[in-house]
């Protein structure tokens, strides 16, 4: 093969590494390039908000505009300009589509090809029992199965929608959890977040189907910025799911996302994330940068939140989703499998902060670096003097594939209560030769024998994601780590 | 079927096989002794192709395909299968989902289709209940926390299924006591026949009063010193390494 | 001396403690310059300052401390049977209270030997980072003590080394400096106190030069008795080379703030460090463990255990931090810390950091934090023991179990005994 055809025949096996890469060609409709009060203004007239919300969108901003850029995070990226960017793109729509029928074929298309029907009929016949939410650029385009969850009372709509239909509950909650100024992307998310997708699960209703959220990033120098919230009443049970992918770009996106959960008395919320944004190229040109806040309130008695993460995308990510352990008997659980592969650095973990009474949390964390990657379990657990017999348990594994990468672990570990127990743990090594001899002298090749060690290394939280996407997790982790050996 | 000639290979910088010759016919089960630090597991190991094994020279041809210098998974698709002295843990990894990997890639690369998920779980049950394995055992993670005699009977169930065309078996005696020995040579010796040679590493003969070998060697200081029929493993038996080194050595 | 940088806000109430060197050697003079300049600029560190999130100096900041002056006492007794002493009164080498025969040659005033050339190579060729205290040190330090062994040579006897804290009515500081160098193949014990003999508030700045040399063997032990008033922390860097081991053991008991910071560089090939220690605390003290490990050469080992109980309000502190260079492939690195809270208003805070860029290591760190396992206590008390003295024996074992690691029996029996001693459990 000359030297020509074998660079075309690398690129294009590059390219099915990453088979989300493509880009949709479709009209869109943006806001002025930067960040001002005009494009905020711009983008609260869009979508036809309230006042108050406008107001607190305007108050964020001020309060961003005095916020520095955290730089506490082991990842290394030059300075994001935050006015080389566009904070509002959407699909063009003639009108906003009334049913499913009405969506643009062209995106009913793209989410075909991401592997994500919107079409109901399809998903009944499937095995997948899932309603989804679906979001492009800065809009959400459609959400199935809204009616049959209406039947149970179970609200699943964009949080536009959600302002316009159900305005109390949203403004009693939104900002509730993750305060306008908790961080500095968090305040940017306030001030410019276009949409994202909105949950209310009533008193003792167990929704009966999973919701999920698929996120995708289409236009061109567009930061996505979304907003979810999920609120579970008492009693009741709700398990949610977020995907997302982005075109492969030489340029990086910002993507910062704010989400908050709250959990009344018995209720329990289950949120697993795959995130599979484009990681860059192998020499790190392009990819999403991740700034993303996520956090619980664990607000009633014996309520329970879970969080499971597969992070296998993004050039950075820089995430911590949370528990505020509340209520008395509360639990929060994570469970995280990340993998940094080529260029790609990941700072993540979580926050457990103990207030009740026997409130429990586990936090299990398996971190995977390959190429040339950094990546960073941050992680801290505090016992507050009221958390009385209050109990977690942290495993933090780290597996390094190849001699150029870095694995780092970086807990904080508060107790203030004597009768609280703390127990943690964390193991860095090598994959194991010998495991990986084993399945080679059975016949199995080399970069498979990896995937599947490496999936017996993150078997513990694969199982706890939903059946329906726990398979395709396991495939992801092997296509991930491609390239990381020979 | 297995030709192996004047082969030479170095671990750290030390020679361990030196000038090693063998020939292992298809249908015969031949026996491999020797003291400690004899180079048995470096043989065992350099046919399977595992790092760190230096090749310093010589052949070694399975079905007349030199495998030196192949992949480990390249000399398991033509047919070798290494059944471990120590067999690796893998956690997290369950035993079911380990053995269909492992028989569809070798599936695919013999041309043959990819087996569904019950046609594999059949042949399984099949092949369990030949060897009297319970299916428990594939639910479990490969190898974690199984007992001495587990790991060894995964061993035979992995080649049972796997249907290789020759076998090395290093040290499959050893950590197992009398009735574990037992059921895992009964295993063994289903798996003869007339298209598979078998390669049989022990350092003692106790393994060869199950496993009947055609042929015994004697491997000593890197190479075979003395071939033999059965009864040199129990002339070994009887009057131990030390006499028959110092008569090879005048 | 003049300041031309503008001074970190604090850096003022320390100025009367940096030294007006007259007859010192120039490199002294330019070393101290540099302390200086390095410690108005940062000031006193902050709990803003990542390494300093759980330790605020403060009190350090409220209270004025003005340089002390020497003072007369007998010599100490001994916690090593047959050690030499090395006796400093507020930071000032007492030649009257100190024993050192036997060790000619080895052992010295740091101000009687400044002039050594491998003073002067240890301090200023240093690969280190700067760091705020250890500059005020510098800039700071009057006398010390100076251990130079050759190759292949044994500290004849033991060395302890003996700060005696005797404030005065007004507040004092001293900022003493202790410097080893261990040659190849050579093997030292160094025993260090820090005991009080009168009430009193003030304040210890501490600062230690260690090099182990090829082969070297140093057992390097503290024990920490400051009084109620007293503020200490102590900054030790060591550069330990091929073969070489260094095995220390922290006892903290006094003081109402301290901090043992330790770092220490790997820096050759099948080098083992081992830092373990224990700490009992109670009513308002504050208690801090740092430690950094860089493991710069392939095959190498850090072993790290620290158990602490702590009482009343006080508040323990650990962060380790092992760092494996790309270069320290074969690394086998672990650290554990374990805290016990025996009551209510008592406070653990640990950060242990793992920070790895080689590959074929073996690392671990572990965290536990909690009250006395009851199941412990109901077994002794099966046994007919009181719940009081159940209670104690459990602290007891628990605190002992790092003490063990140590290399040497018979200062593994002295730290027993001083912390049973702590504990009131002598006659057990």
């Amino acid at each position: 093969m000359s030297a020509t055809a074998q660079t075309v025949a690398d690129v294009e096996r590059l390219a099915e590494r990453y088979k989300y890469g493509f880009v949709t060609e479709i009209e869109s409709e943006t806001a002025p390039k930067g960040l001002s009060e005009d494009v905020i203004r711009f983008i609260s007239a869009k979508k036809d908000e309230p006042e108050w919300l406008l107001e607190w969108r305007l108050e964020a901003y001020a309060k961003w505009q005095r916020m520095s850029e955290p730089n506490w995070a082991k990842l290394g990226y030059p300075p994001i300009d935050y006015q080389d960017s566009y904070y509002y793109s959407a699909p063009k729509l003639k009108d906003a589509p009334k049913s499913l029928d009405e969506v643009d074929p062209e995106l009913l298309q793209t989410y075909e090809k991401l592997g994500i029907p919107l079409k109901e009929q399809e998903m009944l016949a499937g095995v997948r029992n899932v309603a989804v939410d679906a979001v492009f650029d800065s809009v959400s385009v459609a959400t199935t199965f809204k009616a049959k969850l209406a039947e149970a009372g179970v609200i699943f709509c964009s949080i536009s929608e959600a302002v316009r239909e159900y305005p109390d509950l949203v403004k009693k909650y939104l900002g509730s959890v993750v305060p306008q100024d908790d961080n500095f992307f968090a305040a940017l998310n306030c001030a410019v977040y276009t949409d994202g997708s909105f949950v209310y699960v009533p008193k003792g209703v167990k929704c009966p189907m999973e919701l999920s959220t698929y996120f995708r990033i289409n236009a061109e120098n567009t930061g996505q910025f979304e907003r979810t919230l999920i609120i579970a009443d008492e009693g009741s049970y709700v398990s949610y799911l977020e995907g997302c992918t982005a075109p492969m770009r030489d340029e990086n996106q910002l993507h910062a996302a704010v989400v908050e959960l709250v959990a009344h008395k018995d209720a329990e919320i289950k949120y697993s994330t795959v995130q599979n944004w484009y990681p860059g190229d192998e020499n790190g040109k392009g990819g999403i940068y991740n700034f993303v806040t996520k956090r619980a309130l664990c607000q009633g008695d014996r309520s329970k939140v879970m969080w499971t993460q597969v992070e296998t995308g993004s050039a950075i990510t820089w995430k911590y989703p949370s528990c505020i352990l509340q209520g008395d008997d509360s639990q929060g659980e994570f469970y995280s499998v990340a993998i940094a592969n080529n260029m790609q650095q990941a700072d993540t973990g979580t926050k457990m902060i103990h207030m009740g009474k026997r409130t429990r949390s586990r936090i299990i964390s398996k971190g995977i670096s390959a190429g040339r990657a950094q990546n960073s379990y941050r992680g801290l657990v505090k016992m507050l003097p009221s958390a009385d017999r209050g109990r977690n348990y942290t495993q933090c594994d780290s597996l390094l594939i190849g001699n150029k990468c870095g694995a780092h672990t970086f807990p904080y570990i508060e107790s203030q209560n004597r009768s609280a127990r703390i127990e943690h743990e964390a193991t860095t090594s090598k994959i194991s030769e010998d495991q990986l001899f084993y399945c080679r002298q059975r016949g199995i090749g080399e970069e498979e024998a990896v995937a599947l060690v490496v999936n017996g290394f993150c078997r513990e939280v694969l199982q706890q994601l939903p059946m329906e996407f726990a398979v395709e997790a396991q495939k992801l982790v092997g296509i991930s780590l491609e390239g990381s050996v020979g | 079927m297995l030709e192996i000639s004047d082969l030479r290979v170095s671990v750290d910088g030390k020679t361990i096989l030196n000038g090693l010759n063998l020939s292992v016919p298809a249908g015969e089960v031949h026996a491999i002794m020797g003291p400690n630090g004899a180079g048995k597991s470096t043989l065992a190991y350099t046919l399977a192709g595992r790092d760190g094994y230096e090749h310093l020279g010589g052949t070694a041809k399975l079905l007349d395909q030199n495998i030196i210098g192949l992949d480990p998974e390249d000399r398991a698709m033509l047919g070798l299968f290494l059944a471990f002295q120590y067999p690796v843990e893998i956690p997290g990894v369950a035993g079911m989902t380990f053995l269909k990997t492992a028989l569809n890639a070798l599936r695919s690369a013999r041309g043959q289709e990819e087996l569904s998920a019950l046609d594999f779980l059949k042949l399984v049950r099949s092949k369990l209940s030949s060897l009297g394995i319970d299916e428990s055992m594939l639910k479990r993670p490969v190898n974690v926390g199984f007992s001495g005699g587990e790991k060894k009977r995964n061993e035979v169930l992995q080649m049972a299924m796997l249907e290789p065309k020759f076998c090395v078996l290093d040290e499959t005696d050893s950590g197992l006591d009398i009735d574990a020995l037992k059921v895992v040579a009964d295993g063994v010796n289903t798996l003869r026949s007339p298209e598979r040679g078998m390669l049989v590493i022990t350092h003692y003969q106790r393994l060869l009063d199950y496993i009947k070998p055609d042929r015994v060697h004697v491997l000593a200081a890197g190479k075979i010193v003395k071939s033999g029929g059965p009864e040199l493993a129990l002339q070994l038996e009887a009057e131990g390494y030390g006499e028959l080194l110092k008569a090879s050595a005048a | 001396m003049t300041i031309t940088e503008a001074m970190a806000p604090g850096v003022e109430a320390f100025r009367p403690a940096f030294r007006q060197s007259t007859n010192e050697p120039t490199w002294l003079a330019n070393y101290r310059r540099a302390g200086v300049e390095q410690f108005s600029a940062t000031g006193l560190p902050t709990t803003k300052d990542e390494g300093w999130k759980y330790t605020s100096l403060r009190p350090l900041a409220r209270e004025k401390y003005l340089p002390a002056g020497p003072g007369e006492i007998s010599a100490p007794e001994r916690m090593l049977e047959g050690a030499a002493q090395a006796v400093f009164v507020n930071g000032c080498f007492s030649h009257e209270s100190s024993d050192l025969s036997g060790l000619d040659g080895f052992v010295g005033s740091f101000r009687n030997m400044v002039g050594d050339n491998w003073i002067e190579e240890l301090l200023t060729s240093t690969p280190f980072a700067s760091q705020a205290m250890y500059s005020l040190n510098s800039a700071a330090f009057v006398d010390g003590l100076a251990v130079k062994l050759g190759n292949n040579v044994q500290l004849p006897r033991p060395l302890e080394i003996v700060f005696v804290s005797m404030p005065g009515n007004s507040p004092g500081m001293w900022h003493p400096r202790v410097a080893v160098d261990l040659g190849c193949d050579s093997a030292a014990t160094i025993v260090e106190r820090h005991i009080s003999i009168s009430d009193g508030s003030y304040f210890a700045n501490h600062a230690t030069d260690i090099r182990v040399r090829g082969g070297g063997r140093l057992v390097h032990v503290k024990v920490q008795q400051e009084g109620t008033d007293g503020r200490h922390l102590s900054m030790a860097r060591v550069r330990v080379a091929k073969n070489s081991l260094y095995d220390s053991f922290t006892l903290t008991l006094g003081g109402s703030l301290s901090r043992s910071e330790t770092e220490v560089r790997i820096e050759g090939t099948g080098a083992e460090v081992r830092l373990n220690g224990c700490y009992a605390i109670s009513g308002r003290q504050h208690a801090d463990h740092t430690s950094r490990i860089d493991h710069l050469a392939p095959g190498t080992t850090s072993r790290q255990v620290y158990a602490g109980a702590i009482d009343g309000a006080a508040r323990g502190v650990f962060q380790g931090h092992i760092v494996v260079d790309k270069a320290a492939q074969q690394t086998d690195g672990h650290q554990m810390n374990r805290a016990l809270l025996l009551s209510d208003r008592a406070e653990i805070d640990s950060k242990p950091i793992l920070e790895i860029y080689a590959d074929d290591v073996k690392c671990s760190h572990g965290a536990t934090a909690g009250d006395i396992d009851e199941d412990h206590l109901f077994y002794l008390r099966a046994r007919g023991i009181s719940a009081a003295a159940a209670r104690n024996l459990v602290v007891r074992g628990f605190l002992a179990d790092p003490i063990e690691n140590l290399s040497n029996e018979s200062v593994q029996a002295a730290l027993c005994l001083a912390l049973d001693s702590h504990l009131g459990l002598e006659r057990l």
